[in-house]
Order: C-alpha cells, then sequence, then structure tokens
C-alpha cells in the first residue's frame, strides 16, 4: 500500500501540486485523469522521488523507487543504443541478469536497431516494455496508450490487467478514457494540482460525460471555422 | 540565412555565459589557448603532429554535424542554403588549423584539412539504414557502446598510427596511441545523462559509483587490451611506460566519472572542469580532486537514489 499525506509540490512560487492525500493498494489498478498541466506529470515525478515535495509518502518498502517501474510521457532513448541494449540497461540496473528479450518480445520490436530510430509508438512500446522487464511491485505508467496502434493498446490493456492479478499497484493516465474504463478500479480527477473528485469503477460512465462536458464546454465554438 | 549565424552566436554567448564565463574573455582564450596547444603538439610530438592535428580537426568536424543538426537544418533551409551553411561552418573551424598548419609550413597536410572540410560538408550523416554497428560492449550498455559507434570513424586513423609506430619501430609513437585510447574513453563521459538513466538503479549513491567505475575500468580495458598487445610483443622494453599510463588512464576514468555525477544532472561547470583538466598536467591534484568529486557526486545523487 502506497500512502500519501500532504503532498504538496512548488515550482519556485507557483504551486503545482495542492495537498493531495491518496491510497493505493496491492492488486488495484488506479487512473489520474486531467488537462495538460493539470499536475499529472508532476504527481508522477514525486512519486517516483524524481522531485523532491513537500508532504509523506508511506511505502511498506524503502525507497519506494527500487520497486517502482516508471514508463515516462516520451520516454528517453539515449543514442546509438539499440532496443536489445536499451533492455538490457534497465534490466541490469535492478540487478536482473537476463537476456532473453527477444522471447519476451511482445510487441515484435526491430530489438537490434538502434533506438533511437524507432517511432513514438515503438520508443513507448520499448520503454513499456522495460519497465515489465524489471519486475517491480509499483508500476507508473504515464500516457501509456499514446502514439500506440490500436492493436499494442489491446495488448497493453491484456498486460496491465496480468499485473493487477499478480497483486501489483497500477497507476496510469490516459487522455483516452476507454482504456482507462478497461483497466482501472478508481479513477482519480487532478485539477489545477487539486485532486477534484475519486470515482469507482461503477461510476466511470458517469464520469466520462462529467469530463466532456467540463472539457469541451463552449471552447469549440471560440474559434472561427469557415 | 545571416540570421541562423546570428542565432548561433548568441546560442554560443549564452552557453559560455552559463559556464560561468564571460565571452568577451573566452574568445581572446580560447584563440591563445589554441595556439598555446599548436605549438606544444608540435615540439613535443614533432614527427606525427600534423596526423594529430588532422584527427582533432576532425572531431570536431564530427560533433557539428551530428545527424539531429543536420536534419534541423535541412528542414529549415533549401539545399543551396544547406550547403552555404556547412561549408561556412566548417571553414570558420578550419581556419586557425589552416593558419597554423601553413605557418608550420605543413602545406600538404593544410590542402588534405581543407579537402577534409570540403568533404564533411556532403557526408550524410544522418543514418538512412538500420544496421546497428557491432560492438564489444553489448552487454554493459551504455556510455561505452554509443560513444564507440560515434568515435568509430577514429578508428582507421588509429590503426593507421599504430601500423606506422611498428613500421618505423617508434615506440613513443605507440604509447601515444594508448593515451590517445583512454583520451577517447573520456570522451564518452561528456554527455549530460537524463536522470532516469541514473534513478532506476536499485542502489545507493556509493555502489552506483562502484558499480560505474567498475564498468567504466573493464571497458577501458577492452579497449586498450590490443594496443597493450602490440606495445607488449613489439616493445616490450617500454612496459614501465605502459602501465604508467594505463595505471593513470584507470586513475582518470575514475575521476570523470565521479566529476559527471558531481555535477549530475547538469554538465559539469567551468571550476569542475579546471579541476579535472588540472589532474592532467598536476597529477597530485587528483589527491584534492578525487576526494572533492566524490562527495559532491554522493550529494547529487543521494536524492536521486534514495
Amino acid at each position: 500500500m502506497i500512502k500519501l499525506i500532504h503532498l504538496s509540490k512548488s515550482f519556485g512560487k507557483k504551486k503545482v501540486l495542492h495537498d493531495i492525500n491518496l491510497l493505493f493498494e496491492k492488486g488495484k489498478v488506479y487512473g489520474i485523469v486531467g488537462s495538460n498541466g493539470s499536475g499529472k506529470t508532476t504527481l508522477f515525478r514525486c512519486i517516483a522521488g524524481l522531485e523532491d515535495h513537500d508532504g509523506e509518502l508511506e511505502y511498506e518498502h524503502t525507497p519506494l523507487k527500487d520497486h517502482l517501474g516508471f514508463l515516462q510521457t516520451h520516454p528517453i532513448i539515449m543514442s546509438r543504443i539499440t532496443g536489445w541494449e536499451y533492455l538490457k540497461l534497465v534490466s541490469i540496473s535492478r540487478g536482473i541478469d537476463t537476456e532473453n528479450f527477444q522471447e519476451q518480445n511482445v510487441f515484435e520490436l526491430p530489438l537490434n536497431e538502434y533506438a533511437d530510430t524507432y517511432s513514438t509508438g515503438m520508443k513507448k512500446k520499448l520503454a513499456l516494455m522495460g519497465t515489465l522487464l524489471q519486475q517491480n511491485k509499483v508500476l507508473i505508467l504515464d500516457e501509456p496508450f499514446n502514439g500506440v496502434d490500436i492493436q499494442s493498446n489491446l495488448l497493453i490493456i491484456e498486460l496491465i490487467n496480468q499485473l493487477k492479478d499478480l497483486n501489483k499497484i497500477i497507476l496510469i493516465s490516459s487522455h483516452i478514457f476507454s482504456t482507462l474504463r478497461d483497466t482501472c478500479d478508481e479513477i482519480h480527477l487532478l485539477r489545477s494540482g487539486i485532486i477534484e473528485k475519486s470515482v469507482m469503477k461503477e461510476n466511470f460512465i458517469e464520469l466520462d460525460t462529467e469530463m466532456k462536458s467540463i472539457i469541451l464546454g463552449d471552447n469549440n465554438k471560440r474559434i472561427k471555422l469557415s | 540565412m545571416s540570421y541562423y549565424f546570428v542565432l548561433q552566436a548568441k546560442r554560443l554567448n549564452r552557453f559560455l555565459l552559463e559556464f560561468g564565463i564571460t565571452p568577451y574573455l573566452a574568445y581572446p582564450l580560447f584563440i591563445i589557448l589554441f595556439f598555446v596547444m599548436s605549438f606544444l603538439i608540435f615540439i613535443k610530438a614533432a614527427g606525427y603532429a600534423p596526423w594529430l592535428y588532422i584527427l582533432t580537426f576532425s572531431i570536431i568536424l564530427e560533433s557539428i554535424s551530428q545527424q539531429d543538426r543536420t536534419l534541423l537544418l535541412k528542414s529549415l533551409f533549401n539545399r543551396k542554403a544547406f550547403y552555404k551553411i556547412r561549408l561556412i561552418e566548417n571553414l570558420v573551424i578550419a581556419i586557425p588549423f589552416l593558419l597554423f598548419l601553413l605557418y608550420q609550413q605543413n602545406y600538404l597536410f593544410a590542402v588534405g584539412l581543407f579537402f577534409i572540410a570540403l568533404s564533411f560538408v556532403f557526408i550524410p550523416y544522418y543514418r538512412s539504414f538500420q544496421l546497428s554497428i557491432p560492438t564489444p560492449y553489448k552487454r554493459r550498455p551504455f556510455e561505452f557502446t554509443a560513444g564507440f559507434r560515434n568515435k568509430i570513424i577514429y578508428l582507421p586513423f588509429i590503426l593507421l598510427l599504430i601500423i606506422k609506430s611498428i613500421q618505423v619501430g617508434n615506440a613513443n609513437l605507440a604509447l601515444f596511441i594508448l593515451a590517445v585510447i583512454f583520451f577517447i574513453c573520456l570522451s564518452f563521459y561528456g554527455a549530460v545523462e537524463d536522470p532516469y538513466f541514473a534513478w532506476i538503479h536499485n542502489k545507493p549513491p556509493e555502489q552506483f559509483l562502484f558499480f560505474k567505475i567498475k564498468q567504466g575500468l573493464i571497458n577501458s580495458t577492452i579497449l586498450s587490451g590490443p594496443i597493450l598487445l602490440i606495445l607488449g610483443l613489439a616493445f616490450f622494453e617500454t612496459w614501465p611506460a605502459v602501465l604508467l599510463i594505463q595505471g593513470m588512464g584507470y586513475v582518470l576514468i575514475m575521476t570523470i566519472i565521479l566529476a559527471k555525477y558531481s555535477a549530475f544532472p547538469s554538465a559539469m561547470n567551468l571550476p569542475q572542469i579546471i579541476l579535472f583538466m588540472l589532474c592532467f598536467w598536476l597529477p597530485p591534484m587528483l589527491l584534492i580532486a578525487i576526494p572533492l568529486f566524490y562527495r559532491k557526486a554522493i550529494k547529487k545523487l543521494t536524492p536521486i537514489l534514495t
């Protein structure tokens, strides 16, 4: 179980996360939704320990980062490194001495090619594969479906469900509501750094409708199309 | 197109300021340093100084001809403007090298350098094929894996110098190549690394640094191994000098790893670079630099790794 207690984050004078109190339990998938700039990635980076913050973060194993896999929105891939070598790097960094990446290549990536020549979706899949190979207890997946083809989206949903069965804690952010509906047990709505609402699975449809009306509003009428 | 060069000058000035040195001081200092270093090279390594010059010039040209930069230029400018920009840039860099070679009356090398400057304009630096260059570091990514591929262009130069050293029985040249190998290894640690690639390690800072140093020493041994073999077979009598260079190389690899993480996740700043450079000229400085870099590296890595 991960407990966030009064977690806040500021960049200079600008407060981007306000007093976040959340609980994440084993074997459950949590969605974090919100518009661009609402603080989702900052929240994930704080949990991962990539940003310092105020407030507390409790987890049974410390440090949490040693048990956490973090898929970033835009995975960073070094130049002149093949997909295979990237997977080797992320595996040995966690002390996992494996090399049977081709067997586990669920996304059928060209692992012998330079990973920086991959498309956006392929980079995402490679980074996700690396995160999964690390065998972490907690996973943060920031926009895992972004830029990925529809077949791989279905595969990712299936993998998330398998991870859930393995009693992992999974945190996901996505702008594609249907993917969250298919995977999450609970969704937290983040707006301007504040958790505005937490919704359980049975109320996801209402949240979807509400989000559409909030996000869309009359904004589409502001631009003069001709 | 002229605005492109104005922008480049602005970027360079900003970089120098961030580095902690005013451009008004940096440019004259750089010119003085360039000519002092050139004189030193031509005095200390008289026989093969022009080759070194060509190698250094090629390294600089290669660094500004990288794929991303080339693609950006191609997307911004038409074909004619693109080649014009690349040619102007290469010639601006070539001018001090050419002047010094002409001053040294090395006309043949000056012509060669000029043609290298021209040829680099037309080398397609973007990869249109998907083949990856095999390295001996597949199982130990990433600094040496990426570095080896980035610097593979210098392999023919190094091989040429090795053959030359055996041909003329010049042990000093072979020793010099060994030192060059270590310089190349040190350059692998020059790139700024995203904090994510330190963060993924489940090791406390002390163990992380030990792991990085261990990898650096093993990998540099793999690269320097063939030269060591040649030195052992062809110039066995030079073993004390070989040990000295190899040992110094190891210590400098260790120092640059510590120096890199002492500034992490930013790039090394000017005082850190000066301290590191001082260690080359005055090795006892290592006794100050190593503990200092180590303490700072632990401080910088602690929030990321714990």
